[in-house]
């Protein structure tokens, strides 16, 4: 029998690990931190909420369509925001203050969005969602993040060092300039890396509110949290995709169980950044980091995906 | 009709504010090169300076001007002390890390302690004070208030616009371009980071305690990151990274957008509160387009005249002079 609590601390885990992975993924290719993620996730939310109550459709039933339109809300804002900065030549600080500035865009219109719901009727503050299945006594929430989570590494493993595209992708990676003279096409690496970040996001948006502990206070939500995908990033290392699953999950337990082990149960919020402050000043590069070395066993710093 | 001195007291008193705020942030990120995410960490600990430290003096000088004068000034002094050392000591251990982990770092720092002090862990802030500081103007309190936060406010921009002129402020500058080069020439970087960052953080601290002693309530919102980490980051943007005359400008521009938006933003007729499409969207499209065409800011920066360049500027004039 799995305890309620551990089951929570799990998909929140899972959650977050897809969010940090969808961070990591841009953070590779771009260089850039986005602080947009939050509202990323968001989006998948409230499209979620919105096909649940005027369409009737589960949440469940209705992933393609957020997964689409996070994936496009994902190109769009490489389009806009950070390919034109890109070519004139933006320092990483300009780039990460214009996906803060893109934050405002899209949490505004969420918000026009969430009004527009509230006016057909619909309890968007807090949102008011689609309640989870369950399946002999488990919960689907946790069977279904946790294989999104296995399915996607393996997937993601297979692309990137089995397949021609995968090489490109590394190469990109680890010496942009120099993969570009190679013939590289750096772009069609960006934009995917874009579009694949947004559609994961989203599609951790549609699971996010199915967590019962997790109330989605307004669209703003998800910018909120962003600290803590922040600090899941740095614990796992920024740019290793292994490291972004375990450090969802170290911020994702560390949130649940700390306050309960420690006795200060409202600081939910405090544990995991403090754990993030600690890992930045013990190993920089992040637990994801040693934990590849001792399993693969590579003496060499390069840095690997 | 629009309250035109309510419209005025409300564009001064933020102007006083957001003006502490942002130029001790384009200190630290226009000079310094540190991408401080965590201003409103800054913010917050001056709140400390009011409520538990000055709070007992507040009933005593309630009505008497010279001694709440008086008062106030300790409490200025006091709140810059203590935002100095929160902040020279939340960038002591982050000495080896570069811009965006660092951006990072001081981001999770900023919001450990101003959520410690919005749940009031460890402090008791979100207390209504003992006294009043202004209740001496009496009749015109509202308006003395606003006077004062904006006197303050220009003569601490007026100290950091001649401390950028020094040659501390130069190697901040420097230190910004090439922090190696710093370094060769015998400065130690981590006393010049450390400096930078206590009196950016010291002068938000006492824009903090202005605003509590104007609200006679220390407390600090969730919305604090939004309020004062990311708009102060906005206006010295808007202004020009590395020109405090700049984020002045650009201090007056929002302030007066946001003015008129609080008076005029309820006349337009929209299906949804205006405040989202002109608070939210309407600012971060400006920023990117900011960021698009003109990065340098509205007022950029410029190169700093020493006497010696002086100098030699009016001799190349003369030189032209006389050859024609």
């Amino acid at each position: 029998m799995i305890s309620s609590f551990l089951t929570q601390a799990i998909c929140y885990s899972n959650i977050i690990a897809l969010l940090t992975l969808s961070l990591t993924l841009t953070y590779m290719t771009t260089k850039v931190p986005n602080f947009m993620q939050g509202s990323f996730a968001m989006v998948g939310t409230y499209v979620a909420a919105g096909v649940y109550y005027l369409l009737h459709v589960h949440p469940y039933y209705s992933l393609p369509l957020e997964c689409i339109v996070g994936a496009l809300v994902g190109v769009a804002v490489y389009y806009l925001i950070i390919r034109p900065l890109i070519k004139r030549g933006a320092s990483v600080i300009m780039l990460m203050i214009a996906t803060f500035a893109g934050d405002f865009v899209l949490c505004g219109l969420l918000f026009i969005y969430a009004n527009y719901l509230q006016d057909l009727g619909i309890q968007v503050r807090p949102l008011w969602y689609a309640p989870d299945f369950s399946l002999a006594g488990v919960p689907v929430l946790l069977i279904f993040s946790l294989l999104s989570i296995v399915i996607l590494y393996l997937i993601l493993f297979i692309v990137l060092y089995k397949t021609k595209f995968g090489t490109a992708i590394r190469a990109a990676v680890e010496n942009p300039s120099l993969a570009q003279t190679l013939g590289v096409n750096l772009e069609a690496v960006r934009v995917f890396s874009w579009a694949l970040s947004g559609l994961l996001s989203a599609y951790a948006g549609v699971l996010w509110p199915l967590i019962p502990s997790v109330s989605i206070t307004d669209p703003s939500y998800g910018s909120a949290q962003l600290p803590l995908i922040f600090a899941s990033s740095i614990v796992g290392g920024l740019d290793s995709l292994i490291g972004a699953i375990i450090g969802g999950y170290i911020i994702g337990f560390s949130q649940i169980y700390l306050p309960y082990l420690t006795g200060y149960t409202e600081l939910g919020y405090v544990f995991p950044l403090i754990i993030m402050v600690i890992v930045l000043l013990i190993c920089p590069k992040g637990v994801g980091d040693i934990i590849e070395r001792a399993l693969l066993g590579k003496k060499a710093p390069s840095r690997r995906v | 009709m629009v309250n035109i001195v309510s419209l005025l007291e409300y564009i001064g008193y933020w102007f006083g504010l957001y003006l502490l705020v942002s130029s001790g942030l384009n200190i630290e990120v226009g000079y310094a090169g540190i991408p401080d995410f965590g201003k409103a960490m800054s913010y917050a600990v001056g709140m400390l300076a009011v409520y538990p430290l000055w709070n007992w003096a507040l009933a005593y000088v309630q009505g008497n001007a010279a001694l709440s004068i008086l008062l106030l000034i300790a409490i200025i002094v006091t709140s810059f002390v203590i935002g100095f050392a929160v902040g020279a000591v939340s960038i002591l251990p982050a000495a080896r890390l570069k811009e965006d982990y660092l951006a990072m770092y001081l981001l999770g720092i900023a919001e450990i302690t101003v959520y410690l002090l919005y749940l009031r862990v460890f402090t008791p802030l979100g207390v209504t004070l003992s006294g009043d500081i202004f209740a001496w103007a009496g009749r015109y309190e509202d308006a003395v208030s606003v006077i004062i936060v904006i006197v303050v406010a220009l003569a601490i921009f007026y100290l950091l616009y001649r401390l950028s002129n020094t040659p501390f402020g130069r190697v901040l500058k420097a230190l910004r371009e090439n922090e190696l080069v710093v370094q060769t020439l015998g400065r130690n970087v981590m006393t010049y980071r450390i400096i930078a960052m206590g009196i950016g953080s010291g002068v938000a601290a006492i824009a903090g305690a202005l605003n509590a002693l104007y609200l006679q309530e220390a407390a600090i919102g969730v919305m604090a990151r939004l309020y004062w980490t990311f708009i102060p980051w906005l206006i010295i943007l808007l202004g020009g990274l590395g020109s405090l005359i700049g984020t002045l400008v650009g201090t007056l521009i929002y302030v007066i957008i946001r003015g008129l938006i609080r008076v005029y933003g309820p006349l337009i007729q929209l299906p949804f509160p205006p405040n989202y499409l002109f608070l939210w969207v309407m600012f971060g499209i400006v920023i990117i387009i900011i960021l698009l065409f003109r990065p340098e800011g509205i007022l950029p920066e410029k190169p700093i005249l020493t006497k010696p360049m002086k100098r030699l500027r009016k001799q190349k004039e003369k030189e032209r002079k006389e050859s024609k």
